[in-house]
């Protein structure tokens, strides 16, 4: 399957922060031919292992991507069988009026659409205000009776949306935040295929980003690599944002720079973008980058990271939009990256004295 | 002076190097071993084959500081903050900017262009702007670029009685502290970290404490003083002057009551002066290193530090002094026994 | 009997900070139904059963957690009139304290805490209220208390019917009995560890070195949660006495559907009537234990209480037992 088809399919298959088995279940049966080993350990991160092709070990290099999605889950069945829902990971309450959902009971999935009181109902001063989560409710269309029988309190419900390509190669759909990002470490897979690496391979599909950066820190605290680099989406240009803040859509790869950020991985990604003419765009950040990145980068005695992003509008929507050649792009720079890596680079990475 | 040329040095969080550099030139001759791990935290080792407990003490190069972000066409420069700055006292400030540490001034709209609502407000990042004195976005390009960082242009001067003021006492003041307690000697296994990204999160603590897994650490910070007019009593975390400022609760640590009072009792013994802190705000590098593996007995020692995150801040040389001699004094106290930290207790 | 174990402990007061008290008689009473009993530098209290049973390949290693501590007050100031200031640990409003009593741990004083005139109740913030001791100054003040010294809200735990207790702050007493009652009970073969955390009050501090320091198979925190079965209170639909609560969802994580099944398949072969909680609301050291090392597995069981304020937590001791059969048939 092509990158962009992968992605497309990817994006629908459901998988919210904590349950994100189909989402491993898919990263796996794509990429199991591209690598020695696909493992899930104890969480459900997924781990695929590609051995260096060297005489002697060679460096570990982690490449992380989370797997998850914003989803809500049932929280009660109110009366007349409609769903009281709580968020996991941060959704904007106001995008969710009217869409179509799908609740995932224990037997069967089932469509729903989020209603809340309807504005003729409403007061003017009610219309003005946003609606908040807790006011909203999921309806599958059944008697109270069938809803208690098939749909429990704690079941997932996702975002119901088919990936649409748009003009550009672009693609909008929900779960782009951080499919795309998947999809790039399944490229990466491929091309390595054939080509020679020093460094040993961690390609992980992380759990539970979007409700703290869980996952991402425990896999690392398992491999222990010597670079990690996590792979994640960033804010797209918006009209009315402050520049440094967004990113051109189909301007390429985004290098993170700032404190979090390993300056001698920065500077390499750079540098290896330039060599293989892949265009990339810089983003600056004064700390947090609210990405698996943070939490990578200080498990045990510490990891020296980076972080590449894909430029990506309305986050956090059921219409998120980005360009697939960014994503392909970020895919060949972390190819071309890993196999640049050799012990050298590696021990250089810990040495920030002159003398 | 060490305290001048360490709090004059630029060191924002993430982008230590001065910093280190400087105090890997006067530690150096008195290190048994020196390394730096990937965040670029500096390690000195002293006496790793002594018996007794292995003490790591720890005090952060970072200091709060600016990155450029953007250039507007004007030549002016838009910038965030690297950790936590309170905005309204940025308007006319200097800064310096860059490696070459050019000078640049904090402006802002005239007051006099400003409506009668607008001045009622404090200003706002997004009307702020660093000014190095370049005529377009060319011109300021040729010298500066975005992801370049920004300190303040203060130098340390001593001022008052036995006072001093400077940038970056947060925690420059620390790392004096450990640098003085380096080159006395103690027959026990010691650790100084020298730790990056404190102010943006405690992120250099605890990759330090993992690496040397201590039976003790302390740790040396600058820390919050309010003793000015308008302040209660029980408003005033820490008073300047009057020793350094014991951290019994605050908001990332809740202080190991043995070692805290062992502490204290070394200080009573000694006739250091010392306070409690008074807060429960704040944090140091001690919220990190106390919860690392299965938990680290850790305690902080501050000195009380006016004005913290602001341009000038100020301290008692005072302070600082009986600061070094706790440190002595704990250390001594260690060596000879007097706090023995069993890790599982039955 | 959990009643009994819940009646032993509900007088032991154990700030966020300073839980030596409750430690030292968990010490205590652990020795005789404990393989293994150890305390770690935080005051986390570890009892171990089976201990030698991790050289074993075919069985597991489960942790059950419950915390000892219970949100507390700090003191930062003694003023003259022998006054003194708090500040609070955990999650306090300010304004609900007025008129409590403390209680401060070191030397059992007593304080009732008030507020200066002329605050708007809305504005009423820590700055504010003080804490009379009844002393005559400062110095006699500082014969009492000291800077640092930690409180709780004082308060009996009282009887409301047979099944029902009513108490200040009752979450760490009730998880710690449940805890005491299945180590008691359980006659697991596999290791089991159970631990008594500290801290979790001000973000499972004790938990998340704990867990590093197990490195179970699995670990099961058990906490209270609240019921949302008063009047007009729409969720969550957590209804008190109606069994334990399996955690689904709470303010720190999202339980796997692999462990929350388990524990649903424990609580079906006992025959235990349990309920579902998603309470984004409530906290728990259940994050902590999960992101320790390489991820470890992590549910919760939860005993809903009815919380009308701090001062009055209602438990049923119906629910106390059935959580004791469930996690006991999950250790077995």
């Amino acid at each position: 399957m092509d990158g962009k088809e992968f992605l497309m399919r990817l994006s629908e298959v459901p998988g919210g922060s904590g349950d994100e088995r189909n989402v491993g279940k898919f990263l796996i049966e794509h990429t199991k031919n591209l690598v020695d080993s696909a493992t899930v350990d104890a969480i459900g991160n997924v781990v695929l292992f590609r051995q260096g092709t060297g005489q002697i070990n060679g460096p570990k290099v982690m490449i992380a991507a989370h797997m998850d999605e914003i989803t809500l889950m049932v929280q009660k069945i109110d009366q007349g069988g409609f769903l009281r829902v709580v968020q996991v990971g941060g959704f904007d309450p106001r995008t969710l009026l009217g869409q179509e959902v799908v609740v995932h009971g224990q037997t069967g999935n089932y469509v729903g659409v989020i209603g809340a009181k309807p504005p003729h109902l409403s007061t003017p001063e009610e219309r003005k205000k946003t609606v908040p989560l807790q006011d909203l409710f999921v309806d599958v269309a059944m008697p109270e009776t069938m809803v208690q029988a098939c749909i429990q309190v704690g079941d997932r419900i996702t975002i119901r949306r088919t990936c649409m390509p748009l003009l550009n190669e672009r693609l909008a759909g929900k779960a782009m935040d951080n499919r795309a990002s998947v999809t790039a470490l399944m490229v990466c897979l491929q091309e390595l295929q054939g080509k020679h690496t020093q460094a040993d391979v961690y390609a992980v599909g992380t759990v539970q980003e979007e409700i703290g950066s869980k996952g991402a820190q425990t896999a690392a605290f398992a491999i222990m690599p010597d670079v990690a680099i996590a792979v994640d989406v960033c804010h797209g240009e918006t009209p009315g944002v402050a520049s440094d803040l967004v990113q051109e859509i189909g301007g390429g790869p985004v290098l993170s720079f700032g404190p979090n950020i390993h300056p001698k991985i920065f500077t390499r990604l750079k540098e290896i973008a330039k060599q293989h003419g892949i265009a990339v765009q810089v983003e600056v950040t004064q700390g947090a980058t609210w990405t698996d990145a943070d939490p990578m980068q200080i498990v045990q005695a510490g990891i020296a990271t980076g972080l590449i992003s894909i430029a990506l509008r309305y986050m956090h929507t059921s219409v998120e939009t980005l360009s697939y050649d960014d994503v392909h792009q970020v895919g060949k720079l972390l190819a071309r990256f890993i196999e640049s890596l050799d012990h050298a680079f590696v021990e250089g990475l810990t040495c920030y004295l002159n003398n | 002076m060490l305290l001048k040329q360490l709090t004059e040095a630029v060191g924002p969080s993430g982008f230590e190097t001065q910093v280190r550099n400087l105090i890997y030139k006067e530690a150096n001759p008195f290190a048994q071993n020196v390394y730096t791990d990937s965040l670029g935290t500096l390690f000195i080792e002293k006496n790793m084959t002594a018996k007794g407990p292995k003490v790591l003490l720890t005090a952060h190069m970072d200091e709060v500081s600016f990155m450029i972000v953007g250039i507007e066409e004007t030549g002016l420069m838009r910038f965030r903050p690297i950790g936590g700055v309170d905005v309204r006292i940025l308007v006319s400030k200097v800064v310096l900017v860059g490696d070459k540490g050019l000078y640049g001034v904090i402006g802002s709209k005239a007051v006099h262009l400003q409506k009668k609502e607008e001045r009622e407000h404090p200003l706002e990042l997004d009307q702020l702007f660093i000014d190095i004195g370049a005529s377009s976005k060319q011109e300021a390009e040729e010298h500066v670029a975005v992801g370049d960082i920004a300190v303040f242009a203060t130098t340390y001067e001593e001022i008052g009685d036995e006072c001093a003021k400077s940038k970056s006492f947060d925690d420059r003041v620390g790392c004096a502290v450990l640098l003085e307690t380096l080159k006395k000697d103690f027959a026990l296994p010691l650790v100084f970290a020298f730790t990056v990204q404190e102010e943006i999160g405690l992120r250099g603590a605890a990759p330090a404490a993992y690496r040397t897994n201590p039976d003790l650490a302390i740790v040396l910070e600058g820390t919050v003083c309010s003793d000015g007019p308008d302040t209660p009593s029980h408003g005033q975390a820490t008073q300047v002057d009057r020793g350094p400022a014991l951290s019994v609760v605050d908001a990332k640590t809740i202080a190991h009551r043995d070692f805290l009072q062992h502490i204290s009792q070394v200080a009573k013994d000694a006739h250091i002066p010392y306070q409690w802190r008074r807060t429960i705000g704040g944090a140091n590098d001690v919220g990190a290193i106390h919860l690392t593996r299965e938990g680290i007995v850790s305690a902080a020692i501050s000195i009380p530090t006016r004005y913290i995150h602001a341009p000038s801040q100020v301290i008692s040389l005072r302070d600082y002094k009986h600061a070094v001699d706790l440190v002595e004094a704990v250390l001594r106290s260690i060596e000879q026994g007097g706090f023995v930290n069993d890790k599982n207790m039955v | 009997m959990t009643k009994t174990w819940f009646e032993q402990l509900m007088h032991l007061k154990s700030p966020t900070g300073e839980e030596k008290l409750m430690a030292s008689w968990l010490k205590e009473t652990l020795k005789t139904i404990a393989d293994d009993v150890f305390e770690d530098v935080l005051g986390n209290v570890y009892a171990v059963k089976n201990p030698r049973r991790e050289m074993s390949e075919v069985k597991e290693t489960i942790m059950l957690s419950a915390h000892m501590d219970e949100p507390s007050f700090t003191v930062i100031d003694i003023d003259d009139g022998g006054f003194l200031r708090i500040e609070g640990i955990g999650d306090w409003h300010a304004v609900n304290l007025i008129g409590a009593r403390l209680l401060f741990a070191r030397t059992q004083t007593i304080g009732v805490v008030g507020v200066e005139p002329h605050v708007e109740l809305a504005d009423v913030a820590f700055r504010h209220l003080f804490v009379d001791i009844a002393a005559k100054n400062r110095k006699d003040a500082e014969q009492r208390i000291a800077v640092g010294d930690l409180a709780t809200v004082h308060g009996a735990v009282e009887t409301m019917t047979s099944d029902v207790f009513v108490g200040p702050v009752l979450s760490n007493r009730i998880s710690c009995a449940v805890l005491l009652e299945v180590l008691q009970k359980a006659n697991n073969q596999s290791k089991m560890v159970a631990v008594f955390t500290v801290q979790k009050q001000v973000g499972s501090r004790g938990a998340r070195v704990a867990s590093y320091r197990v490195n179970s198979d699995l670990a099961v925190v058990i906490d209270v949660t609240k019921a949302g079965d008063t009047p007009h209170a729409e969720r969550p639909s957590l209804a008190l006495g109606q069994g334990p609560a399996i955690k689904m969802l709470d303010a720190t994580m999202v339980v796997a559907p692999t462990v929350r099944d388990r524990l649903i398949d424990c609580a079906n072969k006992a025959g235990v009537t349990y309920q579902r909680e998603v309470s984004p609301a409530t906290t728990s050291d259940a994050n902590a234990l999960f992101v320790s090392r390489g991820g470890i597995p992590t549910g919760g069981v939860s005993i809903v209480t009815r919380q009308a304020s701090f001062f009055s937590n209602m438990v049923h001791v119906a629910d106390m037992k059935k959580a004791v059969t469930l996690l006991t048939t999950l250790v077995e």
